[in-house]
C-alpha cells in the first residue's frame, strides 16, 4: 500500500503553510492540517489519514495527549503516528517512541526532504 | 601540631614567670636561708634583662631596680659565672658606691653565687650583703653555692610546669577551635578508617544525611553512603575494585585533582533512603609517619544549585525551542523557494535567496550548538556509551560530510593503518559528531582541490583518529584559544567560514566525556592535524576487573552482558542477595563458561557483540544438560524477543534496563526455583 494521506496538527500557521505546500508538491500527498491535537481527534475518522504528524506542544491538546487518545480509541489505534518536533534530544526521541510514537523528525526541517523523511518511516512501519 | 603560642624560653623568660609577678614562698625561703647562713642581714636574686639589673625575692631591704650600667660596675664584669666576692668596700678603690649601687645602705661586703640553667646556662644571682667588712668562711660560700642551685632548680622546674600548663591551655584551645569549627561548618564533614568505618560525623553530615553521629561513628562503612548504581557507572573512571570490601573513598581520594568535574558530585543515601546531590572532596588522613590512617570527606549540598541549573537548563531549552519555531518557517519557506515549488524564480532572486538560506541554516546550527554546549555543562548530555567497531562510525561520518566536501572541492581520503576490527567504547552519535566537526573544519579551511585524509592508527592501548588537512594552519596568537567558545582564529572567519565557533569547545568536551584525549598538530602555511584517542575495548571481552564474591555454598549464575558497568552492576546485586556469579562478555564464551562449569541459572542481555541473545538461547538449549537452564533477559529490547521465545522455550523470565535491583533478585530467585526440583 502507497502513502497517500497525511493529517498534520501543528498551531503555528506558518510552519502549517510550510509544511502543507511540502507535502503536497514535493510528496503529492492529500494533506490535512488541524491547530492542535483536539481538532485532529475530531477530523481524523472523517479524513482517514494513514499516517499523522503530530506537533509536540500545542495549545488545547499536546502532541503526546493526542497520540494516547489516538491509541485507547480501537479505530485510530493503528495509525502510525510521527512527532515532528523542534524538541530533539536523545531522551526525549525514545521518550517519544515508547509513548507509541513511530519516529521522531526534527525541526526545523528541509522541506524538499520532508516528504522522503515521512515516506521512509511509513515504509518502515511496513517491513 | 604546629604551636601557636610558645612559652619564652630565655633567660628573662625564665624570670618572668617567678619572683615579683608571682609570689613563691619557697624561693623567698631559699634567699632567707643564704642569708642566714652567710649572717648577712640582706641577700636577694638579681638579674639583667633589657638593660635593667632587676632584684627579686630581697630579704631585709627595699631594693628597687636600676640601670645594669649602675650595677656594682666593671667589679661584675666577670659575667657573674662564678662565686664573686667584695670582702670589704672600704679597702676596695672602685667599690666605694656599693652602697649606692646595691641599694643598701653602709653595705661594706657583697659575695655572689651565679643561678645556672641547664640549657640556659648563668640566668642571674644570689647575693648577699653586709654591713662589715669580712670575707665568707668555705662552709658558707659552700651553703650559698648549694642554696643557688636548688634557687635555679626551682625556677627550671617552675618555667616548665608553665611551658606544660600553656601547652595544655594551647591544645584545649585548638581542640575546641576545631570542634567548633566542625560544629559550625555548613559543609558535613565525615571521617574515615582506612576500611571505611565512620569514625567521625559532624552536625552539618547529621543535618543532610539524617543519621545520628552515635548511628554511624563506629558502626557504618561510607561505601554505604553511596548509591550503587553511581558507583558502578563510574567504576572506569575510578579504578575502584567495586566490591563492599575496599573503601570507596580510597578511590575517590585518589582521583587526579582537577581530572573530571563530574567525579566532584556524588549522591549520598540519607537515612530515609533519599538521594542527596553534594559537592564531596575526599583527602587521605595521614599519621604523623605519613601512613595514611584513613579519609577525610567533606560534602555540600547543591540541591539547591542543581535546581537553578535545571532551571537555567528549562530556560534554554524553551528559548532554543522558540527560536526554532520561527526558523522553521523560514528556512522551510526559503527551501521550498529554492528547491523549486514555487516555481522559477528571477535571476537576481537567486543569490539572495542563497544568503538567505545559508544563514537560516547557521542559525540552525548555532541552537544546537548552544543546546549541546549548556547540556555538556550541566552535565545532562545523555551518553548511550556502547562497545562497536571504530571504522563505520567514521565512514558513517564521512558520509554526512560528503556533500559539504563536494562544494568545497575538497577530495576525503581515507587511511586505515589499524585492524577494521578496532573497537572502542563511545556513544555513536557524539562520535560521529566530533568526526564531522573535525571533517567540516578541514574542509573548510582547505584550499580547492586539496586532500583531507582521514586515518585510524592503533597506538598503545588506544585508537587514534587524525584528520589532516592543507590548508593556511592555525596562527600562533590563536592556538591557546583553540578549544575555547566562540573562538575562531579570525572574528571574520567566524563569517567567511559559516561556523559557529562552538564546534572544538563541544568536540573537546565531547572526546573527554567519552574517556578520550583531544589535540592538533599544525604548521603555518602547510595544513592541521586535528586528532582525538580513544582507550581500545579489547575484542576478546575479557572483564578482568569483574570479580564476585566467593559465595562458595551459594548457587551460581552465569551473567551474559557485553556492557562491562551493566555486568558489574549484575554482579553486584546478585552478590548482595546471596547469589555466586560469573560474568561472560559474549555468546562464546557463555557457551565456554556453560560447558566448564554447573550454572543454576542465567542471565542474558539480547544484544551481544558477535550473535544475538536468542539465537544463543536457541543454541544452548541444544547443549547436553541445558535443555531446562532458566534464562532471565535482561535487556532494554525484551519487547523483541519476548513473543517469539516464550512460547517455545521455557522457563524464562524478562526484566527491562535499566535493571530494577528487586525484579531482578526476584526473577532469579524465581529461576532459581525452577531449577531446584530437577
Amino acid at each position: 500500500m502507497e502513502l497517500k494521506k497525511i493529517l498534520y496538527a501543528e498551531d503555528e500557521p506558518d510552519i502549517q503553510a510550510v509544511a502543507k505546500l511540502a507535502l503536497e508538491m514535493v510528496g503529492k500527498f492529500e494533506v490535512l492540517i488541524c491547530g492542535n491535537g483536539i481538532e485532529a481527534l475530531e477530523r481524523v475518522g472523517d479524513f482517514g489519514p494513514q499516517l499523522i504528524l503530530l506537533d509536540v506542544m500545542m495549545p488545547g491538546m499536546d502532541g503526546p495527549t493526542t497520540l494516547a487518545r489516538l491509541r485507547a480509541d480501537p479505530r485510530t489505534a493503528a495509525i502510525p503516528v510521527v512527532f515532528l518536533t523542534a524538541k530533539v534530544q536523545g531522551a526525549e526521541v525514545e521518550q517519544y517512541k515508547a509513548l507509541g510514537a513511530l519516529d521522531v523528525i526534527a525541526k526545523p526541517f528541509n522541506p524538499m526532504m520532508l516528504s522522503d523523511q515521512v515516506r521512509a518511516c511509513w515504509e518502515a512501519a511496513h517491513d | 601540631m604546629e604551636k601557636i603560642l610558645t612559652p619564652d624560653v630565655s633567660q628573662a623568660g625564665l624570670w618572668a614567670l617567678a619572683p615579683g609577678e608571682l609570689a613563691d614562698a619557697g624561693l623567698d625561703d631559699l634567699v632567707w636561708l643564704a642569708a642566714h647562713v652567710c649572717t648577712a642581714p640582706v641577700a636577694y636574686l638579681s638579674y639583667r634583662d633589657a638593660g635593667m639589673r632587676r632584684f627579686r625575692h630581697v630579704v631585709g631591704a627595699t631594693i628597687a631596680d636600676m640601670p645594669a650600667a649602675r650595677f656594682l660596675g666593671a667589679l661584675e664584669g666577670t659575667g657573674g659565672d662564678a662565686f664573686f666576692e667584695i670582702p670589704d668596700a672600704q679597702s676596695e678603690p672602685r667599690s666605694d658606691s656599693l652602697s649606692s649601687v646595691c641599694g643598701v645602705a653602709e653595705a661594706r661586703s657583697f659575695a655572689s653565687v651565679p643561678l645556672i640553667v641547664s640549657g640556659h646556662g648563668v640566668i642571674g644571682q644570689l647575693c648577699v650583703v653586709t654591713t662589715v667588712g669580712r670575707s665568707l668562711e668555705r662552709d658558707q660560700r659552700l651553703a650559698l653555692s648549694k642554696i643557688g642551685s636548688q634557687i635555679a632548680a626551682r625556677l627550671l622546674a617552675r618555667w616548665r610546669a608553665a611551658e606544660l600548663s600553656l601547652v595544655q591551655q594551647e591544645q584545649a584551645r585548638k581542640a575546641q577551635f576545631l570542634e567548633s569549627l566542625l560544629a559550625n561548618t555548613p559543609a558535613a564533614v565525615i571521617s574515615t578508617s582506612r576500611e571505611g568505618l565512620i569514625s567521625s560525623f559532624n552536625p552539618a553530615a547529621e543535618r543532610m544525611l539524617g543519621f545520628q553521629a552515635g548511628e554511624v561513628e563506629g558502626r557504618l562503612n561510607v561505601n554505604a553512603l553511596h548509591l550503587d548504581s553511581e558507583l558502578v557507572s563510574r567504576l572506569a573512571l575510578l579504578a575502584w575494585r567495586g566490591d563492599q570490601q575496599s573503601c570507596v573513598w580510597q578511590a575517590i581520594a585518589g582521583l587526579e585533582p582537577g581530572s573530571d568535574p563530574s567525579l566532584q558530585e556524588w549522591q549520598l543515601r540519607c537515612k530515609d533512603g533519599q538521594a542527596l546531590s553534594t559537592l564531596l572532596t575526599v583527602a587521605e588522613l595521614r599519621d604523623a609517619e605519613g601512613g595514611v590512617v584513613g579519609y577525610v570527606g567533606t560534602a555540600l549540598d547543591i540541591t539547591e544549585r542543581r535546581r537553578l541549573d535545571q532551571l537555567k537548563a528549562e530556560f534554554i531549552s524553551t528559548v532554543s525551542h522558540e527560536l526554532r519555531t520561527p526558523l522553521t518557517a523560514i528556512s522551510g519557506a526559503l527551501g521550498l523557494i529554492r528547491g523549486g515549488a514555487c516555481g522559477p524564480m528571477p535571476g537576481p532572486v537567486l543569490p539572495m535567496l542563497e544568503i538567505a538560506h545559508k544563514n537560516s541554516l547557521r542559525l540552525g546550527y548555532l541552537i544546537d550548538d548552544l543546546l549541546d554546549m549548556e547540556q555538556l555543562a550541566s552535565g545532562r548530555m545523555r551518553f548511550d556509551m556502547e562497545v562497536q567497531p571504530l571504522l563505520p562510525l567514521v565512514e558513517r561520518a564521512i558520509e554526512a560530510i560528503a556533500d559539504q566536501a563536494r562544494e568545497s572541492g575538497v577530495h576525503l581520503v581515507v587511511v586505515a593503518r589499524a585492524d577494521s576490527e578496532l573497537r572502542v567504547r563511545v556513544d555513536a552519535d557524539r562520535l560521529q559528531q566530533v568526526i564531522v566537526n573535525f571533517l567540516s573544519n578541514a574542509a573548510k579551511f582547505s584550499p580547492r582541490g586539496a586532500q583531507v585524509e582521514i586515518s585510524i592508527d592503533h597506538v598503545g592501548t588506544a585508537a587514534r583518529v587524525t584528520v589532516s588537512d592543507h590548508g593556511p594552519g592555525i596562527p600562533e596568537q590563536f592556538r591557546a584559544r583553540i578549544f575555547h567558545k566562540f573562538s575562531q582564529a579570525d572574528s571574520s572567519d567566524t563569517r567567511q567560514k559559516g561556523g559557529t565557533g562552538l564546534g572544538l569547545a563541544i568536540c573537546k568536551e565531547l572526546i573527554e566525556r567519552m574517556n578520550g584525549l583531544i589535540g592538533y598538530d599544525t604548521l603555518v602555511g602547510a595544513g592541521t592535524r586535528f586528532h582525538f584517542q580513544l582507550p581500545v575495548v579489547q575484542a576478546s571481552h575479557d572483564f578482568p576487573s569483574i570479580v564476585g564474591a566467593p559465595l562458595p555454598d551459594a548457587p551460581r549464575v552465569l551473567v551474559v552482558e557485553d556492557d562491562h558497568d551493566i555486568a558489574q552492576l549484575i554482579v553486584l546485586m546478585l552478590n548482595r542477595a546471596q547469589i555466586a556469579a560469573d560474568v561472560a562478555g559474549t555468546a562464546l564464551q557463555a557457551i565456554e563458561s556453560l560447558q566448564q562449569a554447573r550454572y543454576a541459572a542465567m542471565t542474558l542481555d539480547l544484544l551481544l557483540p558477535d550473535q544475538s541473545g536468542l539465537v544463543l538461547m536457541r543454541h544452548i538449549r541444544d547443549l547436553p544438560g541445558l535443555i531446562d537452564l532458566p534464562v532471565v533477559v535482561v535487556s532494554a529490547h525484551t519487547e523483541d524477543g519476548r513473543h517469539s521465545l516464550n512460547r517455545e522455550l521455557a522457563p524464562i523470565e524478562w526484566i527491562p534496563k535499566p535493571i530494577d535491583e528487586h525484579r531482578l533478585i526476584r526473577a532469579v530467585r524465581r529461576a532459581l526455583e525452577h531449577r531446584t526440583p530437577n
